[in-house]
């Protein structure tokens, strides 16, 4: 079977759509990879990235290719998890800093009386300044 | 040696980066790092030249490129 993969002096090309795969998921696929290849960016088109692959030392250009294919799944799965479950780590972090030290949530509830507080006395100053309407004879 | 996108000129070689992937600041933090390199700007594209015979150089300058892209990408 023919290989997709376009080549040239060395290089593979792999062209990545953006609407598939974002760019941070490149970026870091290309980044654990670094100890085997060499890599290029460019744009292919509009919403396609080409990224070519120069191995470091011996390797199959179609072999390079395919792994960095993989790792670009594995990274998109972990920043599309990531979002999901963004929401439910923040929560989990709050309790579990909380729980050790619980002087905290009286500090954080103390802070947020305070910050109320100034709310007003800022609302009423500017109440205050308004020019007092002049009475109907 | 001599691809599409590294290209030997006379004294050295010529990358050109596309500025959509490789930001200014990620340029700049590279450029402080090798202050040999000079950047200029054609069209969408970053142009670097490197001086001299070390093909290796503008490789590895792409390994940097990319680590550094994507750290500023990030923020």
């Amino acid at each position: 079977m023919k290989s997709k993969f376009v080549k040239a002096d060395g290089w593979v090309k792999v062209v990545v759509q953006t609407k598939v795969y974002a760019l941070q998921a490149v970026y870091s696929a290309g980044y654990v990879m670094m100890d085997k290849a060499y890599f290029y960016l460019d744009m292919d088109s509009k919403d396609k990235v080409a990224v070519w692959l120069k191995p470091k030392g011996k390797a199959d250009l179609d072999q390079l290719a395919m792994d960095f294919c993989q790792e670009l799944l594995n990274y998109a799965h972990y920043f599309a998890s990531l979002k999901v479950n963004a929401e439910s780590m923040k929560l989990l972090l709050q309790r579990a800093l909380f729980s050790a030290a619980p002087s905290l949530v009286k500090e954080a509830e103390e802070k947020e009386i305070q910050d109320l507080i100034k709310e007003l006395e800022m609302e009423e100053e500017k109440e205050n300044k308004k020019p007092a309407k002049k009475g109907k004879k | 040696m001599s691809t599409p996108f590294i290209r030997k000129e006379k004294g050295g070689f010529l990358i050109n980066l596309h500025q959509a992937l490789y930001p200014g600041s990620a340029v700049d933090a590279f450029q402080k790092t090798d202050p040999h390199v000079v950047v200029g700007r054609k069209g969408a594209y970053w142009s670097l030249r490197f001086s001299g015979s070390d093909a290796i150089r503008p490789l590895e300058a792409l390994d940097q490129l990319l680590f550094l892209s994507k750290g500023h990408r990030s923020k």
